[in-house]
């Protein structure tokens, strides 16, 4: 699909590397990720595994309050936190307004994974203990579903959808947010990814295995692992023509988006990254391979995760396309991660530089790339992003950067 | 392409020429679109609000099947309920053709409480990696794909009482832009008995009994089926639904028992978040036979009221005469 109509006028990151997008640019450029022992977790297992955890101060968190009006009554989650931080971020650089919204024909997609589950432990505790509670748990559960919680706090008038496509979920709303705008049912998408840390979660991938005991290392021979992370990625989507009407400064435009699915097993991506090619396949359209200047991975540090991204990007775009992967200064951010990473794939196309891959020093002959290892220049229009999900889903997002 | 102008409270429609050519609903009611039929011409009261899933024996091995949770029993069986019913076999031309829309308004609620369980009975080191596996929210329609052999894209919505509409929007829109060629569209929940305390607790701010179901769809281009799918409104208030409606034979609305001022079939499915997939399958299913002696339909519309002005409405058209599904 490379009809192309859906630009981006508006960015905002926050996760663990920093609160905003150039915070956390600034900190990616030093090469350092600084994962913390799951303070809070509080996990009663002995595979412990370091965690990034996003710096949120009373300070932000009293800015948000100021900016932003929610039901008096419930408490805000983590996640929509995180998110209307984002998004405070991506309206500013978008030159737009909460009230300039209000009404309009806005869409909201979000993705999620925690931001939509009920998986309060100390009120089930209770509950199934027959202690009676209260329903605070649940009026907070069904008061913050992430694009809900925004369509109806800001009044808007578009299509409201909250993605859990597990870790593909960031960037299929981004997706989401592409095919509105590209279908005419909306003049702007606030699209993008939110997830908190949460012990039940973190347990869960513990359980699995799939957790590192130390800083991950995504594409190294040494990598037994992932970290996770929190955080919120937004992009605010426009399509073009009520962009350029209303005056905005374009950054980037929807190049391409594609998703498929393994049909193979449950957890684990198909060995030979068939359902991946499709993606990415379907996200290129009509554009060459060749046009892709550089891949922001997946790169979850999970020794078959990275093995067939790496052997599925050399096989269409070559060994020698500059790839590199963050979740050596994010973590595994989840529901989020599709939509950090189309932030951090759009900022090396505007900056025309991308970061190092922290927590990367050997290569793996069996990943057939070999990701940054310093800050790296790069040029051309176009570049990707990938992302696999448990359940065998993979999607891939193109973005073009853009020139008048 | 677009070129509105940002106007406010600009309405948004989607129209496409797709039809619904195959339904499986899954049910406390019953499995299948006879069952169904059968219980809304009859007025049929659940007994229970749970649902038994036991015709998936049928397609899934047993073996297979155990660690299955509820929403991906429910899911499989439906899916394989409505290709059963559109007359539709499993090829590769299938398999690489088809997308798979999944909406769960809350989410894989039994799995997610059963992880839990597991964490709290045993502690922290015994957490179930397959209930969490399964309390994954896209877990059912990713084994709806393995089982079926699908290899196109899967979308994954929760958003409570949006999902429906925002499923609806994204199966138009993949068929429309040639994405896929089809989708199978399942609208599921799964009940618990965490939501059950909830809402009684709840009391009189909260009057519907709780439910669990699937619906699942083949929509496509196709020229033949139980009906074409009109426009899609994703958020509509009050008033203007009840001008559209105005507009249709009958609507068939899930209402969670926040406004009496629309009909529902609560009572044959009992209410859950994503009812609007029943009340999505009766409207078509009125289009071609006409239950509670209504007389010929033309016209009917699906509804979900997701808040006190914000409702989902899609419109359903009857096809002509040659090309109705018998």
């Amino acid at each position: 699909m490379n009809n192309i109509d859906a630009v981006i006028t508006g960015m905002g990151c926050l996760c663990a590397a920093g609160t905003d997008l150039e915070s956390v640019w600034r900190s990616m450029a030093a090469g350092i990720g600084r994962p913390n022992l799951a303070v809070g977790l509080e996990a009663g297992i002995k595979r412990l595994s370091p965690v990034f955890e996003v710096p949120w101060t009373k300070n932000l968190a009293d800015k948000l309050n100021l900016n932003f009006e929610g039901p008096p009554t419930v408490a805000r989650t983590r996640c929509v936190d995180f998110f209307l931080h984002a998004l405070d971020e991506a309206l500013t650089q978008a030159g737009l307004t909460t009230e300039s919204l209000r009404g309009k024909r806005v869409g909201v997609a979000v993705g999620t994974t925690v931001g939509c589950t009920l998986n309060n432990e100390s009120f089930y505790r209770d509950f199934k203990n027959g202690l009676n509670p209260e329903l605070d748990a649940i009026h907070r559960f069904l008061s913050n579903n992430p694009a809900p919680y925004l369509s109806e706090a800001l009044h808007l008038r578009g299509p409201v959808s909250t993605i859990n496509n597990a870790c593909t979920s960031g960037v299929d709303a981004v997706g989401q947010g592409m095919e509105w705008i590209n279908d005419g049912l909306c003049d702007i998408v606030i699209a993008g990814g939110t997830d908190e840390l949460s012990r039940i979660p973190y347990l869960g991938f513990s359980s699995l295995m799939n957790t590192s005991e130390s800083p991950c290392k995504p594409f190294d021979v040494q990598r037994d692992g992932l970290n996770l992370g929190e955080g919120a990625g937004l992009l605010i989507l426009e399509s073009k023509s009520a962009a350029l009407k209303r005056g905005a400064q374009i950054l980037l435009e929807v190049a391409g988006y594609g998703t498929s699915t393994d049909a193979h097993h449950p957890t684990a991506p198909h060995p030979q990254g068939i359902g991946l090619e499709a993606a990415i396949r379907r996200a290129l359209g009509e554009l060459n391979p060749q046009v892709i200047r550089f891949i922001n991975a997946h790169g979850t540090a999970t020794p078959a995760n990275d093995k067939v991204e790496g052997s599925t990007f050399a096989r269409i775009f070559g060994s020698n396309i500059p790839v590199f992967g963050t979740k050596g200064y994010t973590g595994h951010t989840l529901g989020a991660a599709g939509a950090v990473e189309a932030v951090f794939t759009g900022q090396g196309l505007i900056t025309g530089k991308i970061p190092p891959t922290a927590g990367f020093e050997t290569p793996d002959p069996e990943c057939l790339i070999i990701p940054t290892q310093a800050v790296t220049d790069v040029s051309g229009h176009y570049a990707l992003s990938t992302s696999l999900a448990f359940g065998g889903n993979n999607s891939a997002l193109v973005l073009k950067v853009y020139h008048d | 392409m677009t070129d509105k102008p940002l106007e406010p409270n600009a309405h948004i429609t989607v129209e496409a020429d797709i039809k619904i050519r195959g339904i499986g609903p899954v049910l406390s009611c019953g499995e299948g679109v006879d069952a169904l039929k059968e219980a809304l011409a009859h007025g049929f009261v659940s007994e229970t609000n749970r649902v038994s899933s036991k015709g998936l024996e049928a397609y899934v091995a047993p073996k297979l099947s155990r660690r299955m949770d509820q929403p991906t029993r429910m899911a499989i069986l439906a899916s394989y309920l409505a290709l059963n019913d559109a007359g539709m076999t499993v090829d590769d031309a299938f398999k690489n053709e088809t997308g798979i829309v999944y909406g769960s308004a809350l989410g894989a609620q039994g799995s997610t409480f059963a992880y839990l369980d597991s964490i709290i009975d045993g502690g922290d080191h015994c957490a179930s990696s397959i209930s969490f596996t399964n309390s994954v929210h896209s877990i059912a329609p990713s084994q709806v794909a393995l089982n079926l052999g699908i290899r196109g894209p899967i979308r994954t919505i929760t958003a409570f009482g949006y999902t429906a509409g925002a499923a609806m929007l994204t199966a138009s829109n993949w068929i429309r832009n040639k994405t896929v060629k089809r989708v199978l569209l399942i609208l599921c929940e799964d009940s618990s008995n965490v939501f059950d305390y909830s809402i009684a607790k709840m009391g009189g701010s909260c009057s519907y009994i709780c439910g669990e179901g699937c619906t699942a769809f083949i929509l496509e281009r196709s020229p033949g089926g139980y009906c074409r799918i009109g426009r899609t409104e994703p958020c509509l208030t009050a008033a203007e639904a009840l001008e559209r409606s105005t507009a249709c034979d009958k609507l068939f609305c899930a209402s969670l028992g926040e406004s009496g001022r629309f009909d529902s079939y609560n009572p044959v499915y009992g209410s859950f978040y994503n009812g609007m997939g029943v009340e999505l399958a009766a409207a078509a299913l009125a289009l071609r036979h006409s239950f509670e002696n209504q007389g010929s339909l033309k016209k009917t519309a699906a509804a979900a009221v997701i808040g006190p002005d914000r409702i989902t409405f899609t419109e359903l058209e009857i096809l002509k005469p040659e090309n109705i599904k018998e």
